[in-house]
């Protein structure tokens, strides 16, 4: 059967979505940072709970990103890297990423962030330099791949916040996970 | 539609099975066909293919899943059937023709078509997903079966149709 | 009476699990134990579909024709399964299905209550699904 509609452009995508004010957005984040901070005090910890709070989006999210984009499955690795690089991202933060540092294997690649919406205006204090802003979207990468059954390990290689000139998160694919078949036996 | 090209109802002794031609309009790669008769036993009577790209089971495996799943199947049409409220329970084992059944299902890469007599006797045929309504050839061929196979005295019921 | 276009619609999760039954109006509405028996067994057969494939990459049954109804199934890429049990011949239905996709992932994945694979009891998502089925209906009757 042929697909309903064809799979969109990331900026016809970006463009059919509803928007927020950036501003407001950027607000938003660094007061959940900001209260991490003071709920949990190792910066340590908050560095988990974005995470996890990243897993937790991600796993949601991941199917508003199929239902509005209408990608069909990914015949491999570098073909899911593209299109979460140049739709998703592009879908839900307004920028795209660019991939690059592709192993031998396949198996493990970069995300590279020249903008980044979420740390418009930040910077960083002494106290907290051990502190990954921007850990909520290797959750949310993680969440939502597992969800089409791939597990990977996501890390953050370059950080703007601490020095670095741009943004870039390592994404490895530990292993494909497919569901399990369940056999009925019945006779 | 004729699928047994060749065969003419009268003229071929009762021990050799028609030959079957393919079915005429068949093209490469993305079509199978596939022939099961089973009887009420889950016994598979007759196993035909004309084109079969990908076997993933072993034939034993693959006949005994193929039955399972048409068994549940018309266990579960019965009773997700919208139109009667009186269903029996699920499981309980149903006579051919009673409460409503399928006649097919599609999947992207292959469409099933199934019919079941009275007698428990259940041919499905596998075709390409964009086939369309298979329901007179099954009754076709489940003459064929009624003519050749039943009607042969040498052919033990129960036992796969050489 | 008119009939309904739709009689059902069923969500399954990843795992098989029933987390929503709606009827629309048929005689052979079920109770929840039935439903979810059914739910899981389709969720089984779904999977069966696929392994007796002849052919290779097939993603399980999406049309299932039977005398009284036609059953729909869409399968998203996460694993959840929609089907509609509807009336034989009834078009557009992949289109429909891909709606109610649309109206899970805004109702139900973005209520921050909602616990991920659990049954779904959101107020909001019954109605906005109420009101895409009337439409459909409503544009059936205007054939």
């Amino acid at each position: 059967m042929a697909p309903l509609t064809a799979p969109k452009s990331g900026d016809a995508l970006f463009a059919s979505v509803d928007r927020v004010n950036a501003e407001l957005f950027t607000l938003t984040y660094g007061a959940i940072v900001r209260q991490l901070l003071t709920d949990l005090e190792e910066v340590e910890e908050v560095n988990k709970q974005l995470d996890q709070m990243g897993y937790n989006i991600g796993t949601r999210l991941v199917d508003e990103f199929l239902a509005k984009s209408n990608v069909s499955r990914c015949v491999d690795f570098k073909e899911t890297a593209d299109v979460i690089a140049k739709l998703g991202f592009k879908m839900f933060l307004g920028v795209t990423a660019t991939v690059t540092n592709w192993d031998a294997e396949g198996t493990s690649c970069s995300f590279v962030l020249e903008d980044n919406p979420l740390v418009d205006f930040v910077e960083l204090p002494d106290t907290c330099q051990g502190l990954h802003y921007c850990n909520v979207l290797s959750g949310v990468i993680r969440g939502a791949l597992e969800m089409v059954s791939m597990k990977t390990e996501v890390t953050w290689v370059r950080d703007m916040l601490r020095g670095d000139d741009t943004y870039e998160m390592r994404v490895k694919l530990i292993k494909q996970v497919p569901e399990e078949y369940p056999y009925k036996d019945d006779d | 539609m004729q699928f047994f090209g060749g065969s003419s109802l009268t003229s071929v002794a009762p021990e050799a099975s028609p030959a079957p031609a393919a079915p005429p309009g068949t093209g490469t790669g993305a079509n199978a066909q596939v022939l099961y008769v089973f009887n009420r036993n889950g016994v598979c009577l007759l196993y035909r293919e004309w084109h079969r790209p990908l076997r993933t089971l072993d034939p034993a495996q693959d006949h005994k899943l193929m039955f399972g799943l048409l068994f549940s199947l018309r266990s579960f049409t019965a009773k997700i059937d919208p139109t009667t409220a009186e269903k029996g329970n699920l499981g309980v084992p149903l006579l051919p023709g009673q409460c409503c059944s399928f006649y097919s299902f599609k999947t992207n890469t292959y469409k099933l078509n199934f019919m079941e007599s009275p007698s428990g006797i259940k041919l499905i045929l596998i075709t390409h997903p964009r086939t369309g309504d298979q329901r007179d050839a099954l009754k076709h061929i489940y003459n064929l079966y009624v003519e050749y196979v039943v009607k042969n005295p040498l052919y033990a019921p129960g036992t796969p149709i050489k | 009476m008119a009939q309904p276009a739709i009689y059902s619609l069923f969500i399954i999760n990843k795992s098989g699990g029933l987390i929503y039954y709606k009827d629309y109006g048929s005689a052979g509405r079920m109770d929840t134990n039935d439903s979810l028996r059914l739910a899981s067994l389709w969720h089984s057969m779904h999977a069966i579909s696929q392994q007796l494939s002849p052919i290779p990459g097939c993603t399980g049954i999406d049309l299932l024709q039977a005398h009284n109804f036609d059953l729909h199934c869409f399968q998203s890429l996460t694993g959840t399964k929609f089907f509609v049990i509807c009336e034989t011949g009834a078009q557009n239905m992949e289109t429909l299905l891909k709606a109610i996709y649309e109206l899970y992932t805004d109702f139900v994945l973005k209520n921050p209550f909602y616990e991920m694979e659990m049954p779904i009891r959101c107020e909001l998502f019954d109605l906005n699904i109420a009101q895409v089925i009337q439409k459909d209906r409503l544009a059936l009757l205007g054939r």
